[in-house]
């Protein structure tokens, strides 16, 4: 935690909707459990901030992209847990494949010119 | 469904950020956790945290943010905002809520009950296709004309009615109510369906709903139920629907519709000769009224032909025109349908020039509240408030507040129709007006009063966008050469804006008071009316006579009695009779159609009719005597241009093959209206009554005393000559209301709507002059610390606001000398540079400015030095 290597680097709305849907793949999560998730398999190069992360649920929620229910967390406190819905998973799909495109156009570009 | 959850999200908006919120915590305190177990200390922990995290309340408006876009954020606040600016100025908002609500809800009122009474078609499946028609001499068909004409052998669809009066035994007194007496298929020739029961011949009676409900306490029976009509019993077999409109219009409703095939009336229907019906033809699909009118003409012709001695002249005067879809009596024959368009539109205008009366008030009222808010504008704008935020602001003001007026409009406009239309009309026929109101006008004063707030609104912020940042936020409204002026400018374009206004009104107002101003040709005041009925009481036609010929005597004795005459018919009421006559040209026979009357002697004198040349009836000329007879100018004018009518011979045509006896022409009286009032002076004959007993007699009575106390005394005096004979007694302009109604209603509607303008001036007027001089409070307050008495300082204000008003009041009338005589062709019978109205206003709006600065300015040097001073 807090190490050099951490960065909270300015990521698109996009990006971040779609790390916190690919997060939510494995089950439901909590808003922090999101946020070490991402962390945790990024070797804690991406670190959402508070702002980003809670805009970014709340906007998935209006979608109808993820669904929310409220239960107790690991230390009992009560927590919002998220749920991938099955849009939010088409969408999910969707939008990995078009991220990759444009990755691997970017990529392309980077290498050649 | 994003929708749909964003409004969910509204609804719970509160808890939904109490949520967000929770979970940020959530989150530092998962966080500060995790860095405790990776060796920090707590307070460490705690400021890492901070640190990372950056502001938890921007993230939360962030998160919020989604649901809730940020301009519907800040028009939410703007709205609060002007609420409370509104509620702080209380005044403003009785101000605007009385000229809005005032103007819209009357104009919407008054226009939704000249709807109801004027623009409502009458109850028919197609009122278009119907027609009304006439033929012969009289404007009456008799049943077996009827009969044969709408029998189905013609081919004609048609079908007659009459109205009558009819004694109603309710309970053990007799009540009098109006019926129409209809042939058997006019409510299937009209189209018309009944809510209950089926019409049929025979003793029956078909009520309307409002009698079923009123009077017949709603019986869900009444079908079969038995009532009593002249003495005879009449089966309810059926009820009317409601909001049903008779052929009249104006929302005329008789009670009960009878059938013309009745025991009771065989006896009335026998004699082919007697006009006792108007008719009601029903057009083919796609005919024209000519066509209809050539099909009625081989009727006419072969109804002559075989039987030429009732019904003389029918091939020749056959007349059809068609039946206005408001009623008969604003049918197109009558001057009166002008008339009513005129008055319809005069009254648009009027709603419109009073709406724009109360836009004037509002946009003063916020000039000046503008011009008070300077310092406050000029504050926000040096503290970074931008224009567009800063205009923003102040038209949600304005908005707000002709919201307020409108709905104020709104709810007053349904709550005064509602009252109007419940005044009880001092007529014998029972009116029946169902108001809706027009919300189409409604909106349309809605959009007018939002467009003059917004234009009012923009007033203030073009003014606070020419407040520098910075500039004369300490200097404040006060003082200043610049700011007076304006203020000044302010009050003397509201006074003159009323004035031209008020001077419009007014003339209009008393332009149609001049137009309905009634001249019937005879005088409607002094005389009183007495109709009397013998019918209820069996006598012989002896007896008859000597009752009549005793009422007749007592009443000549009583001493506040200056004349008594008596009449078949009284002019203006629903009675008429349209005859022929043919007059004796030497060698050949001249047949004209008169309006017709039956009169005893005096006559004349009572009804104030001056008689021109010759003499009256004495009572020695009877109908059936060597025969006497007077006409009136129109007949003079038309059948003897030479004016030598007197000694010329009349007479009526021959009846069941009798020839009747030439009468002479022994006088001429001046024209009286006999039909409407609107109608242009007609041929008229006068026949003196006939000696033969008619066991109904009207009597006229005039009196130069007060009539109320006639009324009220004439009853005992009737009692005592016979106790048993039915009478009303009622003035004369009771009898003809329904003729007075239109014009009276015309002068109702616009005198009150000529009050409200003048005391939607007022307010305008008072609101300026007051907020004015409320605002030199602070130099009030330094007059008086410098030594000024308040009788001074009242005498300044005072005089301050009269030469200010007076201004204006130059100014208004000046303008309304140039604008009024383009109106000069809707104004009839005032001059547009009316002397009465231009000074009435001019009046009117100096008293008002006087009160307007005499109570603010008198509370002013009430406050104490040092007080004043501090006021701002």
């Amino acid at each position: 935690m807090g190490t050099d290597k951490t960065l909270q680097p300015d990521l698109p709305n996009g990006a971040v909707d779609l790390l916190i849907l690919r997060a939510l793949l494995g089950g439901k999560r909590h808003g922090y459990g999101i946020a070490q998730h991402i962390r945790d398999c990024s070797d804690d190069v991406l670190d959402l901030g508070e702002s980003s992360l809670y805009t970014s649920l709340q906007r998935l929620l209006l979608n109808g992209w993820v669904s929310a229910e409220w239960g107790a967390s690991e230390n009992n406190r009560r927590a919002r847990f998220y749920t991938l819905t099955s849009t939010g998973r088409k969408q999910l799909d969707r939008q990995t494949q078009q991220f990759e495109r444009v990755l691997g156009a970017i990529q392309q570009v980077l290498r050649t010119a | 469904m994003r929708l749909f959850r964003r409004i969910q999200y509204l609804f719970g908006r509160k808890r939904r950020q109490r949520e967000i919120a929770e979970e940020i915590e959530l989150h530092r305190a998962l966080a500060e956790e995790e860095h405790r177990c990776n060796g920090l200390t707590s307070d460490d922990a705690r400021h890492a945290v901070a640190r990372r995290m950056g502001n938890a309340t921007f993230a939360l408006e962030s998160a919020h943010s989604i649901w809730y876009p940020q301009w519907l954020e800040g028009l939410t606040q703007d709205l609060k905002h002007a609420a409370r600016g509104l509620r702080r100025s209380p005044m403003l908002l009785v101000m605007v809520c009385l000229s809005l609500g005032l103007s819209t809800g009357f104009g919407t009122a008054l226009f939704s009950v000249v709807n109801a009474v004027l623009l409502q078609p009458i109850s028919a499946a197609d009122p278009d296709s119907l027609v009304q028609f006439e033929m012969g001499s009289s404007n009456r068909l008799s049943w077996p004309n009827l009969q044969d004409l709408c029998g189905g052998e013609s081919g004609l669809v048609c079908t007659g009615y009459s109205m009558e009066e009819v004694n109603w035994q309710r309970g053990t007194e007799p009540a009098r109510i109006f019926a129409h007496v209809v042939s058997s298929n006019y409510f299937s020739a009209l189209g018309i369906s009944l809510a209950q029961g089926e019409f049929s011949d025979g003793d029956a009676a078909v009520v309307t709903h409002t009698f079923w409900e009123r009077q017949l306490a709603a019986d869900p029976n009444v079908i079969g139920r038995k009532v009593v009509l002249n003495g005879y019993p009449y089966t309810v077999v059926g009820v009317l629907p409601a909001r049903f409109r008779s052929v009249y219009g104006l929302g005329v409703a008789p009670s009960m519709y009878l059938p013309a095939v009745s025991s009771v009336r065989a006896g009335k229907n026998a004699a082919r000769g007697e006009g006792r019906y108007q008719m009601i033809g029903v057009l083919g699909r796609g005919e024209t009224i000519a066509q209809f009118r050539s099909r009625l003409q081989v009727q006419a012709n072969d109804l002559q032909k075989r039987f030429p001695a009732d019904n003389v002249d029918f091939s020749r005067a056959v007349r059809v025109q068609s039946l206005s879809r408001y009623g008969t009596f604003l049918s197109s024959r009558d001057r009166l349908t002008g008339v009513m368009l005129l008055f319809g539109s005069l009254l648009m205008v009027l709603v419109l020039l009073l709406t724009v009366v109360a836009c004037v008030n509002v946009a003063g009222l916020l000039i000046a509240r503008a011009m008070a808010r300077r310092q406050e504008i000029s504050v926000r704008v040096s503290l970074g408030c931008g224009r567009r935020r800063l205009a923003r602001l102040l038209l949600t003001e304005s908005f707000l507040l002709s919201v307020a007026g409108i709905s104020v409009g709104a709810v007053l406009s349904v709550w005064l129709a509602r009252m109007l239309v419940a005044v009880p009309l001092p007529f014998p026929i029972p009116f029946e007006v169902e108001v809706v109101l027009d919300w189409r006008l409604l909106l349309f004063l809605t959009l007018l009063a939002l467009i003059a707030t917004a234009v009012s609104g923009f007033a203030p912020i073009l003014q606070a966008w020419r407040v520098g940042i910075g500039t004369r936020s300490s200097q404040g409204v006060r003082g200043g050469s610049h700011r007076w002026s304006l203020r000044g400018a302010l009050i003397v374009g509201q006074v003159a804006v009323s004035t031209v206004l008020l001077i419009t009104t007014g003339l209009f107002v008393r332009s149609l008071w001049a137009a309905t101003e009634i001249h019937p040709g005879f005088d409607l005041h002094r005389v009183v009316t007495i109709e009397t009925d013998t019918r209820s009481v069996q006598m012989t036609p002896e007896q008859v006579n000597t009752y009549q010929s005793l009422l007749l005597a007592r009443l000549r004795d009583l001493p506040e009695v200056s004349g008594v005459s008596g009449a078949a018919l009284i002019p203006l009421s629903l009675d008429t009779s349209v005859n022929s006559l043919l007059i004796d040209r030497g060698d050949k026979e001249q047949a004209a159609r008169v309006n017709t009357n039956w009169i005893l002697p005096g006559y004349f004198q009572v009804m104030g009719i001056p008689l021109r040349s010759g003499r009256d009836f004495a009572p020695s000329d009877k109908l059936d005597k060597p025969l006497a007879v007077i006409v009136n100018e129109a007949f003079v004018r038309q059948h003897f241009p030479a004016g030598d009518a007197i000694g010329h011979r009349v007479r009526r045509p021959a009846a069941k093959d009798q020839m009747l006896p030439w009468a002479e022409i022994v006088g001429v009286a001046a024209d009286a209206r006999y039909m409407t009032l609107g109608e242009e002076p007609t041929p008229q004959v006068y026949w003196p009554r006939g000696a033969t007993a008619d066991s109904r007699m009207k009597v006229l009575v005039r009196t130069e005393s007060d009539v109320a106390t006639l009324i009220h005394e004439l009853p005992a005096v009737l009692r005592k000559v016979d106790a048993r004979v039915t009478t009303r007694v009622q003035p004369l302009r009771a009898v003809m209301a329904i003729a007075l109604f239109p014009s009276q209603v015309a002068a109702f509607l616009l005198s009150a709507l000529g009050i409200v303008a003048w005391m939607l001036s007022i307010a305008g007027l008072y609101g300026v002059v007051s907020y004015s001089v409320s605002r030199r409070v602070s130099e009030v307050g330094l007059r008086m610390a410098l030594g000024a008495t308040p009788g001074s300082i009242l005498r300044l204000l005072v005089s301050d606001g009269i030469v200010l008003t007076s201004v204006g009041v130059a100014l208004g009338l000046a303008l309304a000398a140039v604008a009024t005589p383009a109106l000069a062709a809707f104004l009839a019978g005032v001059a547009p540079h009316d002397a009465i109205t231009f000074g009435l206003v001019t009046v009117a709006l100096l008293i008002t400015a006087i009160a307007a600065s005499y109570w603010p300015a008198r509370k002013g040097t009430r406050l104490a030095p040092s007080q004043a001073l501090r006021t701002d």
